[in-house]
């Protein structure tokens, strides 16, 4: 009866930890003069990265900041580190504002003209474009827009406003699309 | 990087050549052809106003001019042969010069177009249209001399964003099967790159670009639904 009764004592204490709450998971932007790191921990180590990024020398940060938040706080810290300059503009995307029909005229993309908004993106998406409207793109948090325009998987986001010929439809091409070095985010 | 640089400057300059070459070969058939646009309009007129004269009067020849409805269209094609020529091969020369630049602003991608798409083609189709003779040959009033030659203008001015809707959806539909498009989608892009009906003004112009602006959109459209693509 001791026995068993100290083997329930022992599984229950090994079962534990799996029922314990895992700590929610946060994220928090450092922005750098070149380049911004998305960071995601839990609240508590988060703040302590900001604590000590608060800390970091720009100088010392170029170019290595995710290595120094590796080394200082292990692998367990997610992080996503966008290179294409301040995160608050997407700074590196080329933008250009166009028509649909002008758009299409100069190759920019694909005929959309008098397509819904649903079949325009489908097109858009069998070229490898990230596709949203404007509504969707206004509607986006700051972040969410970064996060967008690094992510587009050609390297080419378009928003289009319509589906009149004269309708504006907005082209971010990232620099790989644009013909520029430099990566858009450090994986 | 300096043999890339090398590369690209090369095939500019023979892109150019090419341009140049072709662009070179259609004024000097534009000039013979202006010479004769003159003439085929002034014989044409002549002859097409003895004979709405003859019929208006039932018979009688009469001293004045007859004043029709269209009194503007009449005098305008019966005294103002130079100035029709004369805005008709501008007409002309701004189509060649909005083709000429697209092609060489395009890249090779779009002077590989085939079939109507094709630079070559676009030329043609543009002196075919500029060529005022055959459509002054069907004309039984002045009227219909005077709808010919907008309609030569309005085919003109359309003509360069024709070129580009053809030879970029020729582009796009070489990239969505890459490189090598069925033979349905060839078919259907070469219906479109012919397709037009006459035009007389802007208005008309700008129906018929959007009309055939939409059917190359319904053509990605569709080879995308077939594809099961969705929106990102």
């Amino acid at each position: 009866m001791r026995k068993a009764l100290v083997l329930l004592f022992i599984a229950a204490a090994l079962c534990s930890p799996a029922y314990a709450e895992a700590p929610a998971i946060e994220k928090a932007t450092i922005e750098l003069d070149d380049r911004a790191v998305v960071v995601s921990a839990d609240r508590a180590l988060l703040e302590k990265i900001r604590e000590w990024a608060v800390e970091l020398e720009p100088q010392e940060a170029r170019g290595r900041v995710e290595d120094l938040i590796r080394a200082e706080f292990g692998d367990g810290v997610d992080v996503e580190v966008f290179e294409t300059g301040r995160a608050a503009d997407a700074a590196g995307a080329k933008t250009i504002r166009t028509t649909l029909r002008a758009g299409a005229m100069d190759g920019l993309i694909p005929p959309l003209e008098g397509l819904s908004a649903e079949r325009a993106k489908s097109v858009l998406g069998m070229f490898g474009f990230a596709s949203l409207t404007a509504e969707e793109f206004e509607s986006l948090t700051e972040q969410g827009r970064i996060r967008l325009l690094a992510g587009a998987r050609s390297g080419r986001v378009a928003v289009i406003h319509g589906a009149d010929a004269f309708d504006a439809v907005v082209v971010h091409l990232m620099p790989e699309e644009a013909g520029e070095s430099g990566g858009k985010v450090a994986e | 990087m300096i043999l890339k640089a090398a590369k690209a400057l090369a095939v500019a300059v023979l892109a150019s050549a090419a341009l140049m070459a072709s662009a070179a070969s259609a004024s000097a058939t534009a000039r013979n052809m202006t010479e004769s646009n003159k003439t085929a309009l002034a014989r044409r007129t002549r002859e097409v106003q003895r004979a709405e004269l003859f019929r208006v009067s039932r018979g009688r020849m009469r001293p004045n001019p007859v004043v029709f409805s269209r009194h503007g269209i009449y005098q305008h094609v019966l005294q103002n042969h130079d100035l029709i020529i004369r805005e008709h091969t501008d007409y002309f020369g701004n189509a060649m010069a909005r083709m000429g630049k697209f092609y060489a602003e395009r890249g090779p991608e779009a002077r590989r177009a085939g079939g109507s798409a094709s630079m070559e083609s676009r030329m043609k189709e543009l002196l075919r249209i500029y060529d005022l003779e055959p459509a002054l040959e069907k004309c039984e009033t002045l009227y219909e001399i005077w709808l010919a030659v907008e309609e030569s203008k309005s085919a003109m001015e359309a003509l360069p964003a024709r070129a580009a809707m053809a030879a970029n959806a020729a582009v796009w539909a070489s990239e969505a099967f890459d490189g090598n498009p069925p033979e349905s989608v060839s078919a259907k892009l070469e219906e479109l790159a012919v397709r037009w009906s006459p035009a007389r003004n802007v208005f008309e112009v700008e129906k018929n670009l959007k009309e055939l602006a939409e059917a190359y959109a319904e053509l990605f459209a569709g080879i995308a639904a077939e594809r099961g693509e969705g929106g990102k």
